[in-house]
């Protein structure tokens, strides 16, 4: 690494972050305000974000890793089929099987969640990103940017600009005890459908025919088209892929934060986006983990860091640390956490 | 035996025997057309977009936009039913025509047929009772449905006969349609105008009612644009023959010649026009200026910036502070006395410029998309930062700062919108100008060369932090500029006018107008934002309206609506 | 020894494990024209790299005309007056082909940003300045009817003249040619022969070059200096070299010193 100008900036903003991290937990450990409970229950609700995330985060990873593409649209392709299984949330509580079966229902909404999302994923990339694939330059990031505006404001002129309750099984919203220990339900049912999800996924991608097509592309497009690799088709089951996760990933942040509205998948969206930045982006085990350190340092933050450093309502900032993380990684570590450093093209 | 070219393919084989696939076939594209005609239309109406227009009247009586829509849609069902390489045989085309307009036709039916199912109606908000109204013509929905196919049909034929007639023709029909929409679309603009003189109130009598054309008046509009339209080509062809060193010295300062005219469009319509077009241009000027800003950054030096709404916050907020007259202002707890206007709006430029450089110094090394995404994180940290209980004790959070004063001129007080943009349109032009003169220099040369390859601009001597940062500032000082007029414009900032949407905004502006074109920008500001100013009951479709415009462009036309011939407008190179 | 313009010390790159170079050793008299050859993956552009600080040297030194340029930042090697071309043509694509060349004289244009804003006239005059000695070396490499073309429109050998021009526009005293000849057929190459010994002649211009020609190589080159797996296996004049048993088992594959090989058998 060449110590140039650059180089002490970034240098310089790292040891400030490291200090302002430091300075705020020692505060926050002096004052010894929170409970272990408390301290378990922020650890708790970190860890599903950072499900949710990483779930999300799986999309734009995928889809970076074969088209090289940040597609702005991932949240709001998400916010479709949220908007969908709603309804079909909303058809549900009137049959008895919300109080019979939560389960089953809850799998139904994110089955209709993923489904969709998916639809809609392999629409845009068919009308939209396919005509603009080989324009080169500014011109795919600025087709997603349109489309994320494009879904958004259609899902605002369709079902409206209100925030909707989302209807949940009554056992949702219980809790179980581990150990001394209580937590909700929809913790426990977030975690378990995005470990499901994302082992599924994992086999998928390494144990087909089409996952290996999709792997081979990614590292190389032009070798895979020379081995025969249809990739239209490649991209197209990048995206399908995508979409089911981010359905899935949509209609579970819709359950922890128990609402809907046409703008809920940007916020998510661009976190994840750096979820998947920080693991690495292109790696779908850096997605992962990258969305579960990002779930945390959002849950733990706040209290942990701001508190110590007493600054006044910690929570309003709780944004702020997904943001500084993503731009802390951009800046330092552009190849991510788990990432190798990219061979410099000579 | 037969050899292997004269073996007849399976699919002749198949249609030798069978002529129904024939007629599938030859009917799969006309189908195919009218489906997509009958899905966006169906998107219109669900989106809710299509009430709004039918709201809109063209012509009194007769015609609304949205009916215009719908109709036009069935047109190009029709148009596009026939292939390149059809026949000239009328009937098949007729034939085409028909099956593409009903099935457009039975699209909207189908829609139709969506409001008997009650849950629908509660799920979709767009499904209101004026736009049943609207596609069943009052009629119950049975005979409604069939209403809605036989007359898509018969919309289909016309289109495909349409697209029979020759090409100047075409055009003239084209720019006939298209005048009266547009003459019924901006009748209240228009109005106005014809209203203040009394030579042109006469023809805006003849022309509009206050509802909207006249039929009288759609006749006329439509007559003289289809001879003028038809007639305009001949006429610059006779030109061109008649002067050929006038003709040849328009062509060759096409771009500035234009440029000249829109600008003096610009400066003379408020005057001409009233406080109303006033107000709508000061929106155009200020976005123009804030596009030239951006222009800097995104077209010349390739620095993609999506937070470039925290620089206009910065100059808005800079200039509150400064000049306010209230408690929250410096002046109401620092020695610091307020300012005037025009004291502050170097003070607010300046710490524009700083935060620009300082915003850009830690993204230096970041490139292409990772850097829209950084710069966008960075944007998202200033909002949150400003709208929190942190800042407050400064910023005073939500509840903004209110009570900034207008600037005065000697003791002229430039309250009016008109005022206001002139002193607007003086900024953007310097801003236009400074844009245009570093174009075709030393440092705008390097952030064209940083632009098409970092690497290869650096070998070749250019400082790399240099000219990053220094697009940075500049771009930050139109933005702040921008802002102070802003603030100066509403005499109130809050913080949630600073959000994302504005960055997107002003990128969309020069994305359609055309990356590193300045009369693209203006170009862009008047169809992006005044537009949408003048169809007002539009205002919450305006981002829907963006992201389809900024789609459309990159699929048809990468280089913007004003694409110069001049290569630096091409699209910058981006991550590699 | 000490007049060399261009020393390279015992300079070496490695990545992770890989050692693409290895102590290389390099004096680059002024005036002459050093060739740098070798097979293909023999650590030749990434020495060639490391001399530009295009990539930062592992270890070792690069001075050039007595100054140390090592781990100076690319822009401020171009300021001390070296230039190079790319091996896959590497132009402004977006920009004319005179501006092209304009970017090449950046770094002796010293008017500031805001005077070109001003319309001063000390602009104004640097700028006419900058563009008559562009059309110069357009009309050097025989591009000046093409100057207002994008740069991309161009046949391929036009663009290896324009990556040409661009560079000896910013006079440099050194100029480093990364495989000028590649992708050329036999007549461009002869042509381009003609062209980098009318530079010699014309502007006693000293060269640095990576090459697989092997003609081009022999008939220009004062100095060969040969590359092999990361490290130099021969250096001396063409004659030298082309007699070097080493050299000629590098590129046959021989063991060394096979005795049967002829020297005038092999093409090299």
């Amino acid at each position: 690494m060449r110590k140039d100008f650059a180089w002490f900036v970034r240098r310089g903003l790292l040891l400030c972050a490291i200090l302002i991290v430091c300075a705020g937990i020692i505060g926050t450990v002096r004052a010894d305000r929170y409970s272990t409970e408390q301290w378990f229950d922020l650890v708790a609700f970190g860890l599903t974000l950072g499900g949710v995330y990483a779930l999300i985060a799986l999309g734009y990873s995928m889809v970076y890793g074969v088209l090289r593409l940040i597609n702005f649209a991932h949240g709001d392709t998400m916010t479709v089929g949220v908007f969908i299984a709603y309804f079909v949330a909303r058809g549900l509580e009137h049959t008895k099987l919300f109080e019979t079966s939560p389960a089953v229902a809850v799998a139904i909404i994110l089955i209709v969640g993923a489904v969709v999302s998916a639809l809609v994923a392999l629409l845009v990339e068919r009308f939209a990103y396919r005509p603009v694939r080989a324009s080169g330059g500014f011109a795919p990031l600025i087709t997603s940017i349109g489309m994320s505006f494009l879904l958004q404001q259609t899902c605002r002129g369709m079902f409206g600009s209100g925030v909707k309750a989302y209807p949940d099984p009554g056992w949702l919203q219980g809790s179980m005890r581990i150990g001394t220990f209580s937590v909700p339900n929809v913790e426990v049912m977030v975690l378990c459908a995005a470990a499901l999800v994302m082992a599924g996924l994992y086999l998928v991608v390494n144990g087909t025919r089409m996952g290996t097509a999709m792997r081979a592309t990614a590292e190389d497009p032009r070798a895979a088209v020379l081995m025969g690799i249809d990739i239209n088709k490649v991209i197209a089951f990048t995206f399908l892929l995508g979409g089911l996760t981010a359905g899935v990933g949509g209609v579970l942040y819709a359950l922890i934060y128990k609402q809907v509205y046409f703008m809920m998948g940007f916020l998510p969206g661009i976190k994840a986006f750096g979820a998947a930045v920080l693991g690495g982006i292109g790696s779908i085990p850096g997605a992962m983990a990258g969305g579960i350190i990002l779930g945390l340092a959002e849950g733990i933050g706040p209290t942990l860091i701001l508190d110590g450093l007493g600054i006044p309502a910690p929570y309003q900032l709780r944004d702020l640390f997904a943001f500084a993380l993503l731009i802390t990684v951009l800046i330092c570590r552009p190849q991510g956490l788990f990432g190798e450093a990219p061979a410099r093209r000579a | 035996m037969l050899h292997m070219w004269e073996m007849p393919e399976p699919r002749q084989l198949a249609e030798r025997n069978n002529t129904i696939p024939v007629i599938l076939q030859a009917m799969a594209r006309p189908m195919l057309a009218g489906l997509a005609c009958g899905l966006a239309g169906l998107y219109a109406a669900f989106v809710g977009i299509l009430v709004l227009m039918h709201g809109r009247v063209i012509i009194v009586d007769v015609l609304t936009l949205g009916q215009c829509v719908l109709l036009l849609l069935g047109l190009a069902a029709g148009a596009k039913s026939r292939t390149a390489t059809a026949t000239r045989a009328i009937l098949p085309d007729l034939a085409r025509g028909a099956v593409a307009g009903s099935v457009y036709g039975a699209a909207l039916a189908c829609g139709l047929a969506l409001f008997q199912i009650a849950f629908l109606r509660t799920v979709l908000v767009s499904l209101s009772p004026e736009l049943r109204r609207m596609l069943s013509f009052g009629l119950e929905s049975g005979p409604a449905m069939v209403t809605l196919v036989v007359a898509g049909g018969a919309l289909g034929v016309a289109g495909s006969l349409w697209s029979r007639l020759g090409g100047e023709q075409r055009r003239a029909t084209l720019t006939a349609a298209t005048a009266v929409i547009v003459a019924g679309t901006l009748q209240q603009l228009l109005q106005t105008v014809l209203q203040r003189f009394s030579f042109t109130k006469a023809i805006g009598d003849l022309l509009f009612s206050w509802a909207g054309l006249k039929w009288q008046g759609a006749l006329l509009v439509g007559a003289v644009a289809a001879v003028v339209g038809s007639l305009w080509p001949i006429a610059k062809r006779e030109f061109g023959a008649r002067q050929p060193t006038l003709h040849a010295l328009l062509s060759d300062n096409r771009s500035a010649f234009q440029l000249a005219l829109l600008l003096l469009g610009l400066s003379v319509l408020p005057a001409l026009a009233g406080p109303y077009i006033g107000q709508v241009l000061l929106m155009v000027a200020l976005y123009t200026l804030m596009g030239m800003g951006l222009n800097i950054e995104v077209g010349l030096a390739g620095l993609l910036d999506l937070g470039f709404v925290a620089f206009f916050a910065v100059g808005a907020y800079a200039t509150a502070l400064l000049t306010a007259d209230s408690s929250v202002a410096l002046s109401a707890y620092t020695s610091i006395p307020a300012l005037s206007f025009w004291l502050a709006v170097p003070i607010a430029v300046a710490l524009s410029v700083i935060v620009g450089v300082l915003f850009g110094l830690p993204v230096l090394g970041v490139r292409g998309d990772y850097l829209a995404v950084a710069t966008l994180g960075l944007g998202e940290i200033v909002r949150v930062i400003v709208l929190s209980d942190f800042a407050a004790p400064i910023l005073n959070g939500a509840q903004g700062i209110l009570q900034v004063p207008r600037p005065f001129v000697g003791s002229v007080e430039l309250s009016s919108p008109v005022s206001l943009f002139y002193l607007t349109l003086v900024c953007s032009m310097f801003a236009a100008f400074v844009a245009w003169r570093l174009q075709a220099s030393r440092l705008g040369r390097a952030w064209m060369a940083l632009r098409d390859d970092e690497e290869v601009a650096q070998a070749l001597g250019v400082n790399l932090v240099k000219a990053k940062l220094l697009a940075y500032g500049l771009g930050a000082a139109f933005a702040g500029l921008a802002g102070a007029i802003f603030a100066t414009m509403l005499t109130s900032v809050y913080p949630n006018s600073f959000n994302l949407l504005l960055s997107i905004n002003v990128l969309a502006l020069i994305v359609i107008g055309g990356i590193g074109s300045i009369e693209g920008v203006i170009v862009g500001a008047i169809l992006l934002v005044g537009l949408p100013e003048l169809l007002r009951e539009f205002g919450e479709y305006r981002f829907l309206f963006y992201g389809a415009a900024l789609i459309a462009i990159m699929i048809m036309r990468p280089r913007g609506l004003w694409s110069t011939s001049r290569p630096s407008g091409a699209m910058p190179g981006g991550l590699r | 020894m000490t007049s060399a313009l261009l020393q390279v010390s015992n300079l070496s790159k490695s990545y992770g494990g890989l050692r693409a170079v290895a102590d290389l050793n390099l004096n680059v008299l002024p005036g002459a024209i050093h060739s740098l050859i070798g097979p293909n993956g023999a650590g030749k552009t990434t020495a060639f790299n490391c001399i530009v600080q295009y990539v930062p040297p592992s270890t070792g030194t690069v001075s050039f005309a007595g100054q140390r340029i090592d781990g100076a930042r690319p822009d401020q090697v171009a300021a001390v007056g070296i230039a190079r071309t790319y091996q896959n043509i590497r132009l402004f694509g977006s920009m004319t082909v005179l501006d092209n060349v304009l970017v090449g004289r950046h770094r002796h244009l010293t008017i500031p940003w805001w005077s070109s804003v001003l319309c001063l006239p000390g602009a104004k005059r640097e700028e006419e300045a900058a563009k008559a000695e562009a059309r110069r070396w357009l009309d050097y490499v025989g591009l000046k009817s093409v100057e207002d073309l994008p740069a991309t429109a161009l046949a391929y050998g036009q663009q290896r003249r324009l990556e040409i021009a661009r560079a000896l526009a910013s006079n440099p005293s050194l100029l480093m040619l990364d495989e000028p000849t590649a992708g050329m057929n036999p007549s461009e190459v002869n042509e381009m022969i003609r062209f980098i010994g009318k530079l010699r002649e014309d502007l006693s211009m000293t060269i640095v070059m990576i090459e697989h020609q092997i003609r081009l190589v022999m008939t220009l080159s004062d100095q060969v200096t040969v590359m092999h797996h990361g490290t130099v296996i021969a250096e001396g004049t063409p004659g030298e070299v082309q007699r070097d048993p080493d050299v000629i088992a590098a590129y046959l594959g021989h063991r060394r010193g096979t005795p049967e090989v002829h020297s005038a058998k092999t093409k090299m």
